[in-house]
């Protein structure tokens, strides 16, 4: 755990704070009590010398002895890194280990046999037909679009007491998914979703600016200006962490006690859309930015207190994302699409190196630098610093393509190269790389609860896979439902319904659905950049014993027992095929074979077996 | 339930690691991090008073103007307006120009000490000698969502970690077979703000508070569903182990993937912890008397609270039992009505709860607290009710690590707004941690860059000394 009081740095910044900071701006009038002024410290060039906000340059490729092995420029940047230590990167991994890499980090879905003999056709050249492939189809979008929805902390209902429905929500949901297949360029789709109603076409922008208005809320709160003023202090902070990866909600009742951000520069934020969000009215719903023809003043608010409002505050960028010589004052009428499109232009060094290091989390589970919503002081350095520079002005210099970036991560080596359960000397790597500090090997990952139920859906036939439209309900466990006011959540009219994708379960912000909720999704009160993972007995309960798994069990037990005409070693096999999408090992073979030629009913025992095979390791994480 | 086939899943289970290491992986696997948190940082054992909480959360919010906090001039003013002198109030729903409503049950004073305790409480009161009330507590929100959350994770705002996440987090679990965080909701509803109020925000899934419930199913998907036997579980979770023994081994024993498989031996243990835990058949006819298990209006709420008993006794750290459904003690139309409901549903068994811990030797290394997340208003609502106030109100806290016999604080004459010895609820809180060895400034979870803390940022939050025994 780190301490952050212990760094130097930033014992010197909170001492500046205290005594040493000469007066810059005396701004807001003083509360009533006459307490003193306050006093902005100014951006010193000492903090903006800290790596995230240095301008962005892209770095040259580093010296590497040996270069056969490297697919492109990632690759010489951990290369390097791996040679200090006298490692190389690994093998390549089997077309098996990549088409269930591959397949889930982009489709969140199994790979069935089919995938593996795509790849091994023509392996290792398969490899990036078989991206292209994967890249192109819409359940990539499908997939995608979770991690922002996190991030987004999207829920279709308020939250609170009564957990109303917001109507229409599910548009944002659909929005962003389209988006990500489209491969809206990344500076375009932050545009859209700060001030997508600005935009020409700007009927699309009630649906993008929803991101601004997705958190919690209270409407029948008898402080309607207090609901607003929540609203908005929540907005402003999200919109920090998101898009700038700093931990902007800190400084709305004081300075940031570490990094550079200012009091004043959280109300200068805020400032950007406070004439886009209206007056709230008792239980009414305000779902998505749109201009006020009589805005409200803009204030400092002491202490982050509605009750502590101060002087007007003009909108402004944060400071210390600017260079020195910069004005960061934003002209007040058009200020939300200036701020928007500062958000991407060369004068922000930030923008790029976050969402880079958003997407390599997607695919290494962790990101360069701790963690991807907080790139400030406290964070420390990336273990790449070079690469992720490499990585945001690859995508600056590609318009912006996100799509870019996975295909660039996807291609090299080091995401391709063996796993724990193909590295050949893996003890060896795992004594030089004890951290994972320089990615020796690829890590692998536990599924996601919503991967977990649509891969149970997908083996056992059941899924699914309309797209889009208003979320679903699928059975919920009666002992869940009476801890719900009255039809919060009713059973679907369509049976069908029950089986399409994670994504479109209808996502109420007081109960999450029970596997995502044991699987550590998070519960859309907050912003969430990096999910936990924890291991719990609820999860191991969930797997064995809900009716979910013994459905999909049975499901499989039947289509193994048509695929296999009577043969009981055709059935072990076609179910280990079925499951883990590679063919079966003999070991595994005769461990299931002992269980079927016991006497009991045959078909219960192939159930048995399925449901083993949903519980095992090997189903649950990807190498 | 199934001995002999348990030992023979653990035999294949087994795989040579203590269940102290499981406690702690499963404890831990947030960031990959597979050990504990180094508890010396703010747990000390020599300054641990308790072992274990129970909170009697009492939804809705019980009138502490008509309970534990006496008010002559209020009985005087009834009737009347609001006198100027107490200023403008915010109110849920605009009563502060309604007449005042004098308390409805008169209170007398019980025990050695003298504590006064309305008539509704007839066998609480017999408790009086042992009781610590805070008459002074006072929160932020008059509304019930934001308050819940309030006492239960010390911040109006959803998604933070409730209180016995942090304990749980903070000490670690005594029971490897069992969760250290057990939420007993009430079976008639569920409360104002939802399971968040028991979530473990972002803190790893497995400090969040597990429900329970009585009955053949206490845990979600604890037995096997209808359709598959005990016998096909028990064959696929030994078909499982094997083969996730084969696939770590190929794998440098990762510690995740070993966690794991341990989790699987914790489900499994659980499937018979659980139902024993909740097989309340051993129970004592004088013991079942005494958590009002023989009488209608009190079994249902007796039950949980001797559940509650049950589960400190094997070793859960935390655990809260809810009384009141949807609406529960929010009692706006008619205090009389709405409290003599709920308070003849958990009198007994609250009274059989303190008599038992005291029996069994559980009193002294155990902190009862009752309360709800706000008290009522002086005014009257529709004549005979109450509205929310968080103000001022009371708790209490019990159990033999609390000054006995003791009212601690005041509200204002008429119990409007907490006037004396204020207790916030953070510093509620920070005591509940001291009593517990933990020290509430020193707590924290590194999240987003910042030490997290169930206190909140400030140094300002300071315990109660004058609660302790």
């Amino acid at each position: 755990m780190k301490r952050p009081m212990e760094s130097s740095l930033v014992c010197l910044l909170i001492l500046g704070h205290l005594v040493s900071f000469p007066p810059q701006v005396a701004c807001a009038s003083p509360p009533e009590d006459g307490e003193t002024l306050v006093v902005e410290p100014e951006v010193t060039e000492d903090d903006r010398d800290h790596w995230s906000l240095r301008p962005l340059t892209r770095p040259t490729l580093p010296d590497v002895k040996n270069t056969t092995v490297l697919a492109n420029a990632i690759d010489y940047f951990v290369a390097a890194q791996l040679e200090e230590v006298g490692l190389e990167h690994s093998s390549l991994a089997s077309p098996a280990s990549l088409a269930r890499r591959l397949k889930y980090d982009l489709h969140g879905l199994p790979p069935t046999l089919s995938d593996v003999r795509q790849l091994e056709d023509r392996f290792p050249e398969s490899v990036s037909d078989y991206i292209e492939q994967l890249l192109s189809d819409m359940a990539f979008g499908e997939h995608a679009a979770q991690a922002w929805l996190d991030l987004a902390r999207f829920a279709e209902t308020d939250g609170f007491e009564h957990d109303k429905v917001r109507k229409g929500a599910w548009r944002y949901r659909d929005w962003v998914i389209n988006a990500m297949n489209e491969d809206m360029p990344y500076d375009e789709f932050v545009r859209q979703q700060l001030a997508g109603d600005l935009l020409p076409n700007s009927k699309q922008g009630a649906v993008s600016t929803m991101f601004c208005m997705c958190g919690p809320d209270m409407p029948d709160i008898n402080e309607q200006d207090l609901r607003r003023h929540d609203k908005l202090n929540e907005l402003t902070g999200t919109v920090g962490a998101v898009f700038l990866g700093l931990q902007f909600q800190c400084a709305q009742c004081h300075d940031h006690k570490y990094d550079p951000i200012s009091q004043l520069d959280f109300y200068r934020l805020r400032a950007v859309f406070e004439s886009s969000v209206p007056l709230m009215k008792r239980d009414r719903h305000v779902l998505s930015l749109a201009e006020q023809s009589d805005p409200e003043t803009a204030k400092f608010y002491h202490r982050g207190d509605l009750s502590g409002a101060g002087k007007a505050v003009e909108p402004g960028i944060p400071r210390l994302a600017l260079p020195a010589e910069k004005d960061h004052r934003l002209e007040s009428t058009r200020a939300r699409l200036l701020f928007a499109s500062w958000l991407c232009s060369p004068d922000n060094p930030l923008t790029a190196r976050v969402i880079v290091n958003r997407i390599w989390q997607q695919h290494f589970g962790r990101s360069l630098s701790e963690n991807p919503s907080d790139l400030g002081v406290v964070a420390g350095s990336p273990t790449h610093p070079q690469l992720l520079d490499w990585l945001a002005s690859e995508l600056v210099s590609a318009d912006w393509s996100l799509k870019h970036i996975h295909r660039l991560i996807l291609n090299s080596r080091t995401y391709q190269q063996a796993g724990k359960n193909e590295s050949q000397d893996l003890a060896f790597r795992v004594k030089k790389d004890p951290d994972f500090q320089r990615y020796a090997f690829y890590p692998g990952r536990r599924l996601s609860g919503e991967e977990i139920r649509d891969s149970m859906l997908s083996i056992s036939g059941l899924l699914e896979r309309e797209r889009g439209g208003p979320g679903v309900f699928p059975p919920l466990p009666p002992e869940l439902r009476s801890t719900l006011l009255k039809n919060q959540w009713s059973a679907q009219k369509h049976e069908k319904d029950a089986y399409r994708r994670s994504i479109y379960t209808f996502a109420r912000r007081n109960l999450r659905y029970p596997i995502f909720d044991a699987f550590d999704r998070p519960d859309a009160g907050a912003s969430c950049a990096v999910r936990n993972k924890s291991t719990t007995a609820t999860q191991s309960l969930y797997l064995l014993n809900s009716p979910f798994t013994l459905e999909c069990a049975q499901k499989c037990a039947t289509i193994v027992v048509n695929n296999s005409n009577g043969k009981i070693e055709r059935e072990v096999d076609s179910l280990i095929e079925l499951i883990y999408g590679r063919p079966a090992d003999e070991a595994e073979r005769e461990e299931l074979l002992a269980i079927l030629r016991t006497p009991e009913n045959l078909a219960a025992s192939l159930v048995t077996a399925a449901v083993a095979l949903f519980n095992t390791n090997e189903f649950l994480y990807v190498d | 339930m199934h001995t002999p086939s348990r030992r023979r899943f653990l035999q294949y289970a087994g795989g040579g690691i203590g269940n102290l290491a499981l406690a702690s992986m499963l404890a831990n696997e947030a960031h990959g991090d597979t050990t504990l948190p180094d508890y010396s940082q703010w747990y000390d054992a020599k300054r641990a008073k308790v072992k274990r909480v129970i909170w009697l959360f009492m939804h809705g919010g019980p009138s502490h103007v008509d309970l534990f906090d006496p008010k002559p001039v209020l009985s005087k003013l009834n009737g009347q307006l609001l006198p100027d002198s107490f200023g403008s109030v915010r109110t849920r729903r605009k009563v502060a120009t309604n007449p005042l409503l004098g308390p409805i049950k008169p209170f007398r004073r019980h025990g050695e000490s003298g504590l006064e305790i309305s008539e509704f409480l007839p066998h609480i009161a017999k408790h009086a000698d042992e009781l610590c009330v805070v008459r002074s507590l006072h929160g932020d929100s008059v509304n019930h969502p934001q308050s819940v959350y309030q006492m239960n994770t010390g911040s109006i705002l959803m998604g933070r970690p409730s209180v016995g996440s942090w304990v749980a987090y903070g000490l670690g679990s005594e029971n490897q077979d069992l969760p250290a965080f057990v939420v007993l909701p009430d079976p008639r509803g569920g409360l104002k703000g939802g399971p968040p109020a028991w979530g473990s925000g972002f803190l790893p899934a497995s400090y969040q508070g597990v429900t329970m419930r009585s009955g053949p199913n206490p845990i979600l998907h604890l037995n096997p569903p209808k359709g598959f036997s005990n016998q096909q579980q028990l064959r696929a979770l030994e078909i499982a182990q094997k083969l996730n023994q084969a696939h770590l081994a190929k794998r440098e024993n990762d510690d995740e993937l070993l966690a794991r498989i341990k989790s699987y031996e914790l489900a499994f243990r659980m499937q018979s912890a659980a139902p024993e835990l909740v097989d309340l058949s051993q129970e004592s006819k004088s013991t079942r008397r005494q958590y009002g298990l023989d009488q209608k209006h009190t079994s249902e709420f007796g039950t949980r609270c001797l559940l509650a008993r049950r589960m400190i006794e094997r070793g859960v750290r935390f655990v809260q039992v809810y009384s009141g459904d949807t609406n529960g003690w929010d009692a706006h139309k008619d205090v009389l009505k709405n409290h003599s409901e709920y308070c003849s549903a958990t009198d007994l068994p609250v009274s059989g709860l303190l008599s038992d811990l005291k029996q069994r030797g559980l009193w002294d290394d155990t902190l009862v607290i009752w309360g709800g997340e706000f008290g009522r208003m002086p005014m009257s609502e529709q004549g005979k009710g109450r509205d929310h106030n968080p103000w001022g109100y009371c708790c209490f806290l019990t159990g033999g690590a609390v000054r006995p016999g003791y009212a601690h604080g005041a509200t204002d004459e008429i119990g409007l707004r907490a006037a004396e010895d204020k207790v916030h609820v953070r510093n509620l809180h920070a005591t509940i941690l001291h009593l517990l060895g933990i020290d509430h400034e020193a707590l924290s979870y590194f999240h987003n860059g910042l030490d997290e803390r169930l206190i909140g940022p400030t140094d300002d939050v300071e315990i109660v000394p004058e609660l302790l025994a």
